[in-house]
C-alpha cells in the first residue's frame, strides 16, 4: 500500500521544489533543495528512508505547513473526527428509523417520501447547500454562528484533553465554550447528516423489506405476535449487518475528510489538509494522509468483522 | 394442450402502463428524469437558442428572464443552452464512466471468481488497494497525472469505480459456479470459458444492472467535483459541473441562477438514476414482487 | 420509555442550543474588540525563513510586521491625504542614520541606541554581521538580490563599533537600499538563532520555517500559530517606537471566498483578504465596509513563449496583441480594478512610457498581420490557465473568442497550481497568462532584468540581444540620464516586438468595516502593515 501510494506521489506533475523554493530561486539553489529533502536520491532509497521513518512514527516534514506530519494530522484529526462523529449519530438516529418505517409501510407515500429524501440526500451538491443554508441562517437570520471553524474568536478554547471541543468542555465544566462548539457544529453537520442519511436509509429499508416478506416473519405473523415486536425484535435485528455495513462504509468514508465542507466552513479538518498537500505535491503529507486513511478503513472493518460475529450467533467467533 | 392458463381478458396497453405506474410511481419517475434529460441533450443543437459558447460581454449576468430563460453568466453566455448542450456532455461522461468500469471490473471479477486460486487474490488485493485509496484524492492524482480532457476525465471517474463492479461479479459468480446447471453445462462437454460466458454470465447481470444505474448518478457528482477543482473537462465547455464552480462564487453577490440551474439538473439527474437503481431492485429481486 | 427518553434528550439539547442564540458578550466585550483586529485570510503561512521563504502572500505579509530591518520606505503624505511609503525614497528605520561614502562604495550604519529583540536581548552591530554571515552562507533568494546590489558577500560587512556597521559596495549602484528594505533583512538574533544551527542544518532553516520567538524585532511578535486554523501577531514590548495602535491581530484562515465576504458584511470580521473583484464591488455599495483602492506597480501579462513556434514568430505575437480583448478584460475579469499596461515597465516605476504601445482590439489587423506572419487561418494554439485563479479562467474564456475572430483557433488547457508553477519555473508554458508579478524594487532596471532576461524569471524565454547588452550595461550604472534613455529603449523593443501581451496593472483593494481607518500604502511590496491601523 505504502509502495503504490509513493510510486503515485511521484506520478503527479511538477515538484514540490519548485512549491518551495521562490520564483527567483537560482538552479544551485534548487539542488541545494532537492538535496536537502533528499529528493534527488534514487526513489528506492527514498523509499526505504521512508519506511524506515514510518516504523520509527516518523512521517516526515511537510513541505508546505513546515510541521511533521505526523503533528500535522494529529491536530487536525480531532476536528474532522468530531464532525463525522456528530453526523453519523445524526444520520444514524434519523435515517435508520426513517428506512424502518418506509419498509414497514411500503408502497405508501410514506414509503415514496423516504425515498425521494434519501435520494435527495445524494444528489444535492453539498458545497451548493452548504451556500444557501449559511446564506439563510447566517446572513438573513442570524440564527447561527459566522462559518469561521469550530470556536468563536471571544470563545476560550477549553483545556486540550481529547481535542474533541464538545467532550473536553464538559469535562472542564466550560458551559459557555460547549454551547459555542455545538452552535458552530450544527449547520455543518447538518449537511453531512443530510448525505448521510441517504445511503443509510435506503439500505435500512431494503434490509428491512428483504427481511420481511421472508419466511420466517410470516411465520411470526401467523403466530399473532404484534406487530411492533416483529419489526424491533424480530426483523431489524436480522436485518441490521448489512445495515453496519454500511455504516461503517460511510463513516469511514467521512473520515477520510470532506473537502467540500470544510472550505465552506473553515473547518480545520483533514480533508482540506490533503486537498491542499495534493494541489501543492507535498509528498510526505499526501502519504501521510493516505496511510492514516488506510488505517481508519481497515481499522473500521475489522471492528465491523468484530460486531458482525458478536451479533450473528450463526458465525464462529 | 396448453401449458399456462389463460390470464383473463386481454388488456390495453394503457391499463397495464398505468398499472405499472401505480405499482412504482417514483421509479417511473426518475426513469421519466432521466429520458427527458437525455431527449434534452439530444436535441440540443435543434432546441437550444443560442451557442453555449459564444460571448457576449454586454449580456453578461443578466437575471433569467426575456430572451435568456435562466439568465447569463460572466460572459454573457446563455445558460439555457449551455444546460441543454451540459445534458449531452454529461449524460456521455455517466454512461462513458460506467461502461468502461462496467467492462473493466467485471471482467476482473469474472477472471477473479470463476478461476479462483491466485489470480483471485491478484485481483481482490488490487480492488482492496483501489478501494482503500479516499476516491476524491485518488481521481484528483489521476486527473491530474493525465492532464484534463474529456477523455481522461471519463477514465478518472471509471477508475474508482472499478473495484464495485469486480466485488460485485465475483460474488455473485462464487453463488452461481456452484449451481445446478454450471455443473450440466460442464459436464455436458462445454469448455470453461463457454460455460462462463454463455451459461454463468447472463445470471449475474441483475445487480450489475441496478448498480449500474447508482454509479450513473456517482460518476456524475464525480465528475462535477473534479471540475469543481478544476480537473475536469476544458472550459468553456458546457458542463454542468464546470458551470456551478464558476457560478458558486456569485451565490453570495447576488447572481444566483448562474450555479443555480446546473446545481438542480445535476440533482434531478443523479436522483433520477438512483430512483431508478432503487426501482430496478425492487423489480428484478424476485423474492420482493 | 425509550421513545421518552429519546424525547427528552432532544429537548435538552434544543434548550441548551437556545439558551446559547445571540453573540456571546462577556463583559467588556466591546473595549476587548477595539483591541483586536479579526482579518480573515484565504490561506495559511508556509515557511517563515526570511532569507528563504515561500513565496505565498500571508507568509511575506507577516514577516514583514513582526521583522524590522536596517532601511525602510520614508512616509510621505500625497496630495490626496493618503499617506504612502514612498518606494524611492529611504529612511532608516533600526538604523539612525544611513550615508553613503567613498563615492558610493561604502554605506556606513549606525543603529538606533538601546534596540531590543523581542526576547529583552540586546540588537546591536553584531546582530546584524551575524545576519548578514548567515544570509550569504545560505546562499539563498536574499543573498542574490543582496549580489545584485554589489554587496558580494560576508567580507563586505564589517562591524566598526557596537552600533556601526560598514558595508562595500563593489559598484556604486542605484539598487542598493531598494534592495535591503525589505523582509529578507530581517536582523535575527545570534543568542536564538545559534544554538539551532547544526551541521546538517547550518542557517537553522528548519527552526527559523516555522518559530520566530525571540528574534523579533517590529511593531507586533507572533504570538502563535495553529496551522489550518489562525496566526496571531501580538504587541511586541520592545518595539524600538511607539507601539501599535491595535495591540493584538487575529488572522483566521477561511478558505472559501463566499465565506469571507458574509463575514466582512455582519461584522465578524474587520477585514476580509483577498475578495473577488465582483465581491468588491458588491461591498461597494455596503454602507457598514470601506473600500479602498490603490494603483500598483503589478504586471499582469500574456506569456507567448518564444523559443517556441509559433510563437518564435514577431509577426504572430504582434497579431495577437491586436486579437486581445483589452477594455473587456478590464471591465469584465478586473470589473475596473485595474489599469491597463502599455509597456514592461509599470506605470508608477521611474522611466515608464506608454509612447510605444499602439495596440487595441483590432480584429482586422490582427488577420493581416497573421497573414504577414505566413500563418493562415485556423492557426491552432494552447492557452494554459491555473485551474485554481478565477481570473486566469475567465481571461482564457475571453482570450479563446476574441482570437477566434481573428482566425487564431485557441484550445484552453487547465493545470492545477502546483503543475502550472512547476511548468512555468522550466519556462515550459507556451501561451499562458502570468497574473502579476510585482518588483519588489521600484527601479525599471531591476525589474527589467529579471523579467526580461534572468534565467530563473524570464518565463517567456524572450531575448533580444540589445536588451540583453543594454540591461547588462546600465543595470549598476549611476549614470542616470544614460540610464532612462537606456530604458526607454529597452520598452521601444520589448513592447514593438511584443515580448508579451500587456493586459493590466491590478490594483489593490482592501476591503474593511467602516471603523477600520489609518491604512499607508507600501507601493513597493503592496503589503498591509497593521502598525497604522486604527480600530473605532
Amino acid at each position: 500500500m505504502t509502495l503504490v501510494t509513493f510510486v503515485l506521489t511521484r506520478v503527479l506533475p511538477g515538484s514540490p521544489i519548485d512549491q518551495i523554493a521562490g520564483p527567483m530561486s537560482t538552479t544551485e539553489q534548487r539542488r541545494a533543495l532537492a538535496a536537502h529533502y533528499g529528493l534527488d536520491r534514487p526513489l528506492w532509497v527514498q523509499y526505504g528512508a521512508y519506511i524506515a521513518g514510518v516504523a520509527r512514527g516518523d512521517f516526515g516534514f511537510s513541505f508546505t505547513t513546515s510541521h511533521p506530519v505526523a503533528d500535522d494530522l494529529g491536530r487536525f484529526f480531532p476536528a474532522t473526527f468530531e464532525l463525522t462523529t456528530a453526523a453519523i449519530v445524526a444520520a444514524t438516529a434519523i435515517g435508520i428509523p426513517l428506512g424502518v418505517w418506509g419498509a414497514v409501510r411500503q408502497g405508501s407515500w410514506v414509503d415514496h417520501l423516504v425515498r425521494v429524501v434519501a435520494v435527495a440526500g445524494v444528489a444535492l451538491p453539498i458545497f451548493w447547500l452548504s451556500l444557501v443554508l449559511i446564506y439563510l441562517l447566517f446572513s438573513t437570520w442570524h440564527l447561527l454562528p459566522a462559518p469561521m471553524g469550530r470556536l468563536s474568536l471571544q470563545s476560550a478554547p477549553p483545556r486540550q484533553v481529547t481535542g474533541l471541543l464538545l467532550i473536553d468542555s464538559l469535562l472542564s465544566g466550560n458551559g459557555p465554550a460547549f454551547v459555542d462548539a455545538a452552535r458552530h457544529l450544527v449547520l455543518p453537520v447538518s449537511v453531512l447528516a443530510f448525505a448521510a442519511v441517504a445511503p443509510l436509509a435506503r439500505i435500512t429499508r431494503t434490509s428491512m423489506l428483504d427481511v420481511l416478506s421472508s419466511a420466517h416473519t410470516r411465520a411470526a405473523r401467523a403466530l399473532g405476535i404484534p406487530a411492533r415486536r416483529i419489526v424491533w425484535t424480530y426483523a431489524f435485528r436480522n436485518a441490521a449487518l448489512p445495515v453496519l455495513t454500511m455504516l461503517a462504509i460511510v463513516y469511514g468514508y467521512l473520515l477520510g475528510g470532506s473537502v467540500l465542507i470544510e472550505t465552506v466552513f473553515a473547518w480545520p479538518g483533514l480533508g482540506r489538509y490533503a486537498f491542499n498537500a495534493v494541489s501543492s505535491n507535498d509528498y510526505p503529507a499526501v502519504q501521510g494522509f493516505i496511510l492514516y486513511a488506510t488505517v481508519i478503513y481497515v481499522a473500521i472493518f475489522v471492528i465491523v468483522d468484530v460486531l458482525y460475529a458478536l451479533l450473528d450467533p450463526r458465525i464462529e467467533a | 394442450m396448453r401449458l399456462a392458463a389463460d390470464a383473463g381478458p386481454r388488456r390495453s396497453v394503457w391499463s397495464g402502463a398505468s398499472d405499472l405506474w401505480r405499482a412504482h410511481p417514483i421509479t417511473l419517475a426518475g426513469a421519466a428524469v432521466i429520458a427527458l434529460v437525455a431527449l434534452a441533450g439530444m436535441a440540443a443543437p435543434v432546441v437550444a437558442p443560442f451557442d453555449p459558447l459564444t460571448v457576449n460581454p454586454a449580456e453578461a449576468l443578466r437575471p433569467p428572464g426575456g430572451p435568456h430563460l435562466m439568465g447569463t453568466d460572466d460572459f454573457g453566455q446563455d445558460i439555457w443552452s449551455r444546460v441543454l448542450w451540459g445534458a449531452r456532455l454529461d449524460l456521455e461522461i455517466a454512461l462513458g464512466a460506467v461502461a468502461v468500469a462496467l467492462l473493466a471490473g467485471c471482467t476482473l471479477g469474472a477472471v477473479a471468481g470463476f478461476w479462483g486460486g491466485w489470480a483471485d487474490e491478484v485481483v481482490m488485493r488490487s480492488m482492496d488497494i483501489l478501494q482503500a485509496f479516499p476516491s476524491f484524492i485518488l481521481a484528483m492524482g489521476i486527473a491530474a497525472a493525465l492532464g484534463p480532457s474529456f477523455r481522461n476525465l471519463v477514465v478518472s471517474v471509471a477508475l474508482i469505480n472499478v473495484a464495485v463492479y469486480a466485488r460485485l461479479m465475483r460474488a455473485r459468480l462464487l453463488v452461481v459456479k456452484q449451481a445446478l446447471y454450471a455443473t450440466a453445462a460442464r459436464g455436458a462437454g462445454n469448455p470453461p470459458w463457454r460455460v462462463l460466458l454463455v451459461h454463468l454470465l447472463p445470471n449475474c447481470l441483475t445487480p450489475i444492472f441496478v448498480q449500474s444505474s447508482l454509479q450513473s448518478g456517482w460518476a456524475i457528482l464525480t465528475a462535477a467535483g473534479l471540475s469543481f477543482v478544476g480537473l475536469g473537462v476544458r472550459i468553456p465547455e458546457p458542463e454542468w459541473g464546470v458551470m456551478v464552480a464558476m457560478g458558486v462564487a456569485r451565490v453570495t453577490a447576488g447572481s444566483w441562477w448562474v450555479s443555480f440551474y446546473p446545481g438542480l439538473c445535476i440533482a434531478l439527474v443523479v436522483m433520477g438514476f438512483n430512483l431508478v437503481g432503487d426501482g430496478l431492485q425492487d423489480l428484478l429481486d424476485p423474492q420482493r414482487r | 420509555m425509550r421513545r421518552a427518553r429519546s424525547r427528552v434528550g432532544v429537548a435538552l439539547v434544543l434548550a441548551l442550543l437556545v439558551a446559547g442564540l445571540g453573540r456571546a458578550t462577556p463583559a467588556g466585550a466591546a473595549a476587548d474588540a477595539r483591541q483586536t483586529l479579526v482579518v480573515a485570510v484565504s490561506r495559511d503561512m508556509q515557511n517563515l525563513d526570511p532569507t528563504n521563504a515561500s513565496s505565498d502572500s500571508f507568509t511575506l505579509e507577516t514577516l514583514t510586521n513582526i521583522y524590522s530591518w536596517l532601511v525602510d520606505y520614508k512616509l510621505v503624505k500625497q496630495s490626496n491625504g493618503q499617506t504612502i511609503g514612498a518606494p524611492n525614497e529611504f529612511v532608516g528605520n533600526l538604523a539612525e542614520s544611513i550615508w553613503l561614502a567613498d563615492g558610493g562604495k561604502k554605506l556606513i550604519v549606525t543603529l538606533r541606541r538601546n534596540l531590543k529583540f523581542s526576547n529583552g536581548d540586546p540588537l546591536d552591530a553584531n546582530a546584524v554581521k551575524f545576519t548578514y554571515d548567515r544570509l550569504f552562507d545560505q546562499n539563498a533568494t536574499t543573498a542574490a538580490l543582496t549580489k545584485m546590489a554589489e554587496v558580494m558577500g560576508k567580507e563586505s560587512v564589517r562591524v566598526v563599533d557596537d552600533r556601526t556597521v560598514e558595508f562595500t559596495i563593489a559598484e556604486p549602484n542605484t539598487l542598493l537600499l531598494g534592495n535591503m528594505a525589505q523582509y529578507g533583512h530581517s536582523i535575527l538574533n545570534p543568542n536564538v538563532i545559534r544554538p539551532h544551527m547544526t551541521a546538517a542544518d547550518p542557517s537553522a532553516h528548519e527552526w527559523l520555517k516555522s518559530n520566530t520567538k525571540g528574534t523579533e524585532t517590529g511593531p507586533y511578535l507572533l504570538e502563535s500559530w495553529q496551522p489550518g486554523v489562525e496566526f496571531v501577531l501580538a504587541r511586541n514590548p520592545y518595539f524600538w517606537a511607539a507601539p501599535p495602535k491595535i495591540p493584538r491581530v487575529v488572522l483566521r484562515i477561511v478558505p472559501d471566498p463566499s465565506a469571507r465576504l458574509a463575514l466582512l458584511k455582519s461584522g465578524d470580521v474587520d477585514i476580509a483578504r483577498d475578495l473577488a473583484p465582483l465581491d468588491e464591488v458588491e461591498v461597494l455599495k455596503d454602507r457598514n465596509v470601506s473600500v479602498y483602492r490603490f494603483p500598483t506597480r503589478i504586471v499582469s501579462f500574456l506569456g507567448m513563449n518564444a523559443a517556441v513556434a509559433p510563437f518564435n514568430n514577431v509577426k504572430l505575437r504582434q497579431a495577437i496583441s491586436y486579437a486581445v480583448p483589452y477594455g473587456t478584460i478590464i471591465r469584465s475579469v478586473m470589473v475596473g480594478f485595474a489599469r491597463p499596461l502599455t509597456s514592461p515597465v509599470p506605470s508608477g516605476m521611474p522611466t515608464h512610457t506608454d509612447e510605444f504601445f499602439a495596440y487595441k482590439t483590432d480584429p482586422a489587423r490582427a488577420k493581416a498581420l497573421l497573414a504577414e506572419a505566413g500563418l493562415g487561418n485556423g492557426t491552432a494554439v494552447t492557452f494554459t490557465s491555473r485551474a485554481d485563479l478565477a481570473e486566469s479562467k475567465s481571461i482564457a474564456v475571453w482570450v479563446k473568442s476574441a482570437l477566434a475572430r481573428a482566425g487564431i483557433n485557441v484550445t484552453i488547457n487547465e493545470m492545477p497550481g502546483a503543475a502550472f508553477t512547476a511548468a512555468l519555473q522550466k519556462h515550459e508554458l507556451v501561451f499562458f497568462h502570468h497574473p502579476g508579478w510585482n518588483s519588489i524594487n521600484n527601479d525599471p532596471f531591476y525589474h527589467l532584468f529579471w523579467l526580461l532576461k534572468s534565467t530563473c524569471c524570464d518565463y517567456t524565454n524572450y531575448h533580444s540581444k540589445e536588451i540583453d547588452d543594454l540591461i547588462a550595461k546600465y543595470t549598476i550604472s549611476t549614470d542616470l540620464n544614460a540610464r532612462a534613455a537606456a530604458s526607454r529603449r529597452i520598452q521601444q523593443i520589448a513592447t514593438e516586438e511584443a515580448a508579451w501581451v500587456f493586459l493590466y496593472q491590478p490594483d489593490f483593494v482592501l476591503a474593511t468595516r467602516k471603523n477600520i481607518d489609518g491604512l499607508v500604502y507600501y507601493p513597493a511590496d503592496v503589503r498591509v502593515r497593521y502598525y497604522y491601523l486604527t480600530k473605532e
